[in-house]
């Protein structure tokens, strides 16, 4: 593989669109980042947070530990100004400028991103664009945490990116707004939390949609305060640590239990001399690859399997994945989507990440996902979808186009750099010509051959049976 | 069977399956010098035991002679029998008849004291096996002799006792049907398929394995046994019932498998190869029908002259002239004229018989309905729900 650092160079452009002044920083500090980027990047907006929000007082100390990406956005000339408003006093200033999904789902139109337009094709106008939050309102309105603003920068820059880290990202910082919650008095816990907690959530899905499996932790996250209602549970005190070590939980068993699970399920079926397929990047697919490998390698050092890594623009997410399984020495052949259909037919397993799987078994992944389940078929070759079960969603859902996300399309008349200025002034003003991006796809259930959940191996079919069982346990 | 099938699974074995750790010598597993292989074999002794049933016997006997004297102690020899049955034996059935104890005891476990829980526990595996197991197949009976209508021609492969059984009760009903049987080679064990049936006073044919797509218009449905069904509702069963499978979807006849519940397998094949293999037998099993790494590897029983001229090597054993000779030199002696024509004839040596997969893994497509002793018959949609649901808590 080449030298050139894993970064997907349309995830930067979100913040290069929104700060201008600021785009050769970003540019620069951001290829200099490991694979496991949105790793480091949660763990330092964690401890960005804490620092943020223990110095709530003391307006000068401004940007504690921040990771570059996120100074860019919040360094904002007003910020000094608004931070001392972030303590929350119970009455606030009216919430008009809070962003609100409900009212705006599009974004926030008063915003200076480019990305928050309306999208021109007709069929696609109901879908979210990637907008970048209105930071200095958000700050002003008083009703957010400081680390959701963090949190809603880092997701709709793309920085935090994947399901499970948007997920754990979110949890974690539930886990903070939790625990500098204080009821207001003549409220109760139960009763004043979820209302607490709702701008907060609302203003996260302005900044990226939570998917269905942030979904379902909010919802188990609001079925647990409720329990607070139907039964007496100590002091608020007691709940509140009862919520954050509940949520500690929720993460680690349905997300990185699972995960360790399915990988230890899923290596199960790479066999010595086998050629797996995946694409683009899931970083459960990243860790199956990686236990399969050493796995296999302490059985026999001399067995090997290898890896087509098929990715596609405009994301390139392929290239973190290609970085990091490059580093254990797997073979790796690394291509582009639609050169797939002749390397395929030698291929032995097909392993695909998973954004959510509906109840009907179509799986919601990143676009072009449905193409390699497509091709896989008809080269009779096994699909396997990874899963925790926590993204079962229980909707039915018939398309890609129900429900999606538009991606940036700012850079897809880039092509060569120093074209750079003509090439995208001409696209631009290409009429009638409408760049459109969907981030994700809808492959039917009669493409996957199985799904391997931290239960085991299912049929697409049977995920209703594991949706009815948790509902049982949530 | 309801208490034995219908219990949820711990999810600590779950993870086991196919992954139980590298063997422990047979001799852990064996309180006072038991042999948990022996014990199996001899329960397999009696013709209408299965697989799952025979492990099943082998482990409660297992039980009977543990001198252990703690739940958790009787507990780690079950598991080490259990492992070495596994481990030595192919069926997959005994995998399913393994999962399903494990599951059995890892759920029964009470407030009683150790010697009567111990008690109990050999009770039910006892009547489980000696009164449910056969219940099991009288079940079947009932629910497939309703698919068998008058006048009916069935195709079946190999020997499954609750085939055998289905049509006898049909036949019993006074239902006029014929039987096509495969021959089911190398085991041939279709033959015993047609001597119970022709006993019975049913018409039977055996029929060549390679003239099932010549049959299959004749056919009105397949019926066919099986070893294990696993979790995504296919079936594996003996070699062949795939291809039949295959022809009869392509042919439009319902294909319709019998199953009894305890031959329900954790276990998701992604592919014919992706079966567990024992892991003793492994190191000398390779993956079947593979290509010898170097030739030749063993001699050809009968060479014949003229094929083994003209295409030595797709043979698979390239011969050498000198050896034909001699080999033929030997036949010339014997005058029999009958063990000649034999002599002509290219069989298949023990070596490449055994390169052969002895069972196959049928897609859930291609199967109509599995009828089972769970109540109405499962599509195989349904058997994979019924498994999730089961293995899943």
């Amino acid at each position: 593989m080449s030298a050139t650092p894993p970064v997907a160079p349309p995830l930067l452009s979100d913040n290069i669109q929104g700060e201008g002044s600021v785009k050769s920083k970003v540019v620069k500090t951001d290829p200099k980042k490991s694979a496991k980027e949105a790793k480091k990047e949660k763990r330092a907006a964690l401890v960005a947070s804490r620092a943020v929000s223990q110095s709530t007082d003391n307006p000068t100390d401004l940007q504690p530990q921040p990771s570059p990406n996120l100074s860019t956005q919040i360094q904002s000339p007003s910020q000094s100004q608004f931070r001392t408003t972030t303590s929350r006093p119970p009455q606030q200033p009216p919430t008009s400028s809070i962003p609100s999904k409900k009212s705006q789902p599009i974004g926030l139109p008063d915003l200076p991103s480019t990305t928050t337009s309306t999208h021109k094709y007709w069929i696609l106008t109901h879908l979210p664009t990637h907008a970048s939050p209105n930071t200095p309102l958000a700050f002003k309105s008083g009703k957010l945490h400081p680390i959701i603003i963090r949190l809603g920068v880092l997701m709709s820059s793309g920085t935090l990116r994947g399901a499970n880290a948007r997920t754990i990202g979110m949890m974690i910082a539930f886990q903070e707004v939790i625990r500098d919650y204080e009821t207001p008095e003549n409220a109760v816990l139960w009763k004043d939390l979820p209302g607490h907690l709702s701008p907060m959530i609302s203003f996260l899905e302005n900044c990226r949609p939570k998917g269905v499996g942030g979904g379902n932790a909010i919802r188990w996250l609001k079925g647990e305060i409720n329990r607070f209602g139907e039964q007496e549970f100590g002091t608020e005190a007691e709940q509140k640590q009862y919520l954050i070590d509940a949520i500690g939980v929720y993460i680690r068993d349905r997300i990185e239990f699972a995960d360790q699970v399915i990988a230890t399920t899923a290596k199960e079926k790479i066999k010595p001399g086998d050629t797996v397929v995946t694409y683009a990047r899931s970083s459960l697919v990243e860790r199956v690859l990686i236990e399969a490998w050493t796995s296999m390698r302490i059985l026999d050092p001399s067995s090997s399997f290898s890896v087509i890594i098929v990715d596609s623009r405009p994301l390139l997410e392929g290239r973190s994945l290609l970085t990091t399984l490059s580093s254990y020495n797997i073979p790796i052949t690394y291509t582009l989507l639609p050169l797939l259909a002749p390397l395929l037919p030698s291929a032995d397993l097909v392993l695909l990440g998973t954004s959510a799987l509906h109840a009907d078994g179509s799986l919601y992944s990143r676009a072009g996902t449905a193409m390699i389940a497509m091709l896989a078929k008809e080269a009779r070759i096994p699909v396997v979808a990874c899963c925790e079960t926590y993204k079962f969603g229980e909707r039915v859902v018939l398309d890609g186009v129900g429900s999606n996300e538009l991606g940036d399309v700012s850079d897809f008349f880039d092509v060569k750099e120093e074209e750079k200025e003509t090439e995208k002034g001409k696209g631009k003003g290409m009429e009638g010509v409408i760049p459109l991006s969907l981030l994700y796809d809808l492959t039917p259930p009669s493409l996957i051959t199985a799904v391997c959940t931290e239960i085991g191996f299912i049929p697409p079919s049977s995920v209703p049976t594991v949706l009815g069982k948790a509902n049982n346990v949530v | 069977m309801a208490s034995l099938s219908s219990s949820p699974y711990i999810s600590s074995s779950t993870l086991s399956g196919p992954s139980i750790p590298r063997p422990r010598s047979a001799v852990l597993s064996s309180p006072r010098g038991f042999d948990v292989v022996q014990a199996y074999n001899r329960a397999l002794e009696d013709d209408q035991i299965p697989h799952p049933i025979a492990a099943i016997l082998a482990l409660v006997e297992l039980m009977e002679t543990s001198t252990a004297s703690t739940i958790s102690g009787l507990a780690t020899e079950l598991m080490h029998a259990r492992q070495t049955l596994i481990e030595t034996q192919a069926s997959l059935g005994v995998r399913a008849g393994c999962q399903l104890w494990e599951r059995f005891f890892a759920l029964s476990a009470g407030s009683e004291e150790f010697p009567a829980y111990k008690r109990s526990l050999i009770t039910q595996g006892r009547s489980f096996c000696l009164i449910t197991a056969p219940q099991c197949r009288e079940k079947i009976a009932n629910l497939a002799v309703g698919f068998i209508k008058d006048d009916c021609t069935i195709l079946t492969h190999s020997y499954s006792r609750p085939v055998v059984q289905t049509i006898l009760r049909a036949h019993r009903q006074n239902r006029r049907l014929k039987v096509y049987v495969t021959e089911a080679r190398p085991a041939c064990t279709g033959l015993r398929t047609h001597q119970i049936l022709t006993a019975a006073g049913v018409p039977c044919t055996v029929v060549l394995d390679s003239a099932v797509a010549y049959i299959m218009e004749r056919v009105d449905m397949v019926m066919v046994g099986s070893e294990a069904v696993v979790e995504s509702g296919g079936l594996v069963s003996a070699v062949g019932t795939y291809q039949i499978a295959l022809v009869a979807k392509s042919m439009q006849k319902p294909f319709y498998a019998l199953a009894e519940s305890y031959k329900f397998l954790r276990h998701y094949p992604l592919s014919q190869t992706d079966l567990p293999i024992p892991r003793l037998a492994s190191a000398e099993v390779q993956t079947p029908l593979s290509f010898p790494s170097s030739f030749p590897i063993s001699q050809p029983v009968r060479p014949h002259t003229p094929l083994s001229q003209i295409s030595p090597i797709k043979q698979g054993h390239p011969v050498s002239n000198e050896h034909i000779t001699t080999k033929e030199g030997d036949g010339f002696d014997e005058s029999d004229t009958r063990r000649k024509d034999e002599k002509n004839v290219l069989r298949m040596s023990e070596e490449m018989i055994a390169m052969n997969p002895k069972v196959d893994v049928t897609t859930p497509d291609l199967i109509d309905f599995i009828i089972t002793d769970l109540g109405a018959p499962l599509s195989p949609t349904s058997v994979s729900q019924y498994l999730v649901a089961q293995f899943s808590s």
